[in-house]
């Protein structure tokens, strides 16, 4: 095995440069090394000035989600040995500004999970639950795969809906959106559907299904945004046929 | 009072022209937009014939002579295979924008798709007999 490898990492200074250019880095092949620690390894020898985000090098906190020779990848779980002999290519998440070199603003994305009211949502004037919901492992099944969304961006950065329509809700949202309605405690359902069922919501997936080939927690973001699809369809049939609208 | 926050440059990247050649997921999706227009050329050519045979034998003939011709031929060729390929890219679809649930666990993608490949083998099987004559 090689005892080195060439990283080209994009490089973007707001303050110098027009557009990004690529920066060549040698750094050492040791076998257990993930691309986030040739990224350190740059950082603290080679060029200080190199910019990314990164927190707990284990796949948790989903700081650290780069394209990596064109495929987004968390950089904390992709083993340099596997892009033998190299080089590898790291450049930032697709779709997002740029704010300097791999580091994206992703304010447009917290703002749009802000909006699907990610958290439980009770009725007003709910009584206050004198002990804690209790939840069977069936009801904890139907939304466990969605509740393992870790916010990384990685199925934005491959949602080419949401690269070429930025009011796209996008993947990530959605299954958030969906894990809550699906939990036996929420009732805020409806207030998300108010979003969701916009043209920019759900409707605006055309099933390309990238978002779930990416995503490195599985949660499969286009399953859930389907399932959206049919629960706003059966809303709208419900208020369209039922007195009242099924209240 | 001006702001003491530097106004940032940021760079927003464009989606190139040529962005569904990029990976296979993105060039299969195009395609499968792109099949839609021969299946609705696939549904005027079936209503053209139907209409040739509700006009009687000579206008049906004249219908079979359009047919026969080289470019026509060739036209519902890559019709036929486009229409294929939609028909095998919606099933190949289906667990992806659906699974359903049995007893409270989700079905695997085999149970979702083999129902609709086997129900389109019978189906065949039925048109093929009729059109053989068999029945």
């Amino acid at each position: 095995m090689a005892d080195k490898i060439t990283l080209e990492v994009a490089r973007f200074s707001p303050e110098r440069d027009d557009e990004p250019r690529f920066d060549s880095y040698e750094v050492p092949l040791h076998e257990n090394w993930m691309v986030l620690d040739a990224l350190n390894y740059i950082k603290d020898q080679l060029d200080g000035t190199v910019t990314f985000r990164w927190s707990c090098r284990m796949g948790i906190c989903g700081s650290c989600g780069m394209v990596v020779n064109g495929h987004e990848r968390l950089t904390c779980e992709t083993l340099l040995a596997d892009y033998l002999p190299g080089p590898i290519r790291v450049e930032p998440l697709r779709h997002f500004p740029v704010v300097r070199d791999l580091v994206v603003d992703i304010s447009d994305f917290m703002e749009k999970l802000e909006r699907v009211k990610p958290w439980i949502i009770r009725e007003a004037g709910a009584p206050e639950p004198e002990r804690e919901f209790l939840q069977t492992p069936e009801q904890l099944a139907t939304y466990k795969q969605y509740s393992l969304c870790i916010n990384c961006m990685l199925c934005y950065s491959a949602c080419p809906v949401y690269g070429l329509d930025p009011h796209f809700i996008g993947p990530a949202a959605s299954a958030l959106s969906l894990r809550y309605n699906l939990d036996s405690r929420d009732q805020g359902s409806e207030q998300r559907l108010d979003v969701m069922a916009q043209h920019d919501g759900v409707w605006d997936c055309t099933v390309i299904g990238e978002c779930s080939v990416v995503c490195p927690k599985e949660v499969d973001p286009s399953l859930a945004i389907q399932e959206y699809k049919i629960s706003a369809t059966k809303a709208w049939f419900k208020n369209l046929l039922m007195p009242w609208g099924g209240k | 009072m001006p702001s003491a926050v530097p106004q940032l440059k940021y760079y927003q990247r464009r989606m190139p022209i040529n962005w569904w050649l990029g990976r296979w997921n993105y060039t299969w999706f195009i395609l499968r937009e792109l099949s839609s227009a021969f299946v609705a050329y696939w549904v005027v050519v079936t209503l053209m014939e139907i209409a040739a045979i509700a006009g009687g034998a000579e206008s049906y003939a004249r219908c079979q002579a359009w047919m026969a011709m080289p470019g026509v031929m060739v036209l519902n060729l890559i019709a036929l295979i486009f229409v294929l390929f939609h028909t095998l890219s919606w099933f190949r679809l289906v667990p992806q924008a659906m699974l359903p649930r049995l007893g409270g666990k989700r079905t695997s993608t085999v149970m979702t798709s083999a129902p609709m490949y086997v129900i389109w083998a019978l189906a065949s099987v039925v048109v093929a007999c009729f059109i053989l004559g068999v029945f």
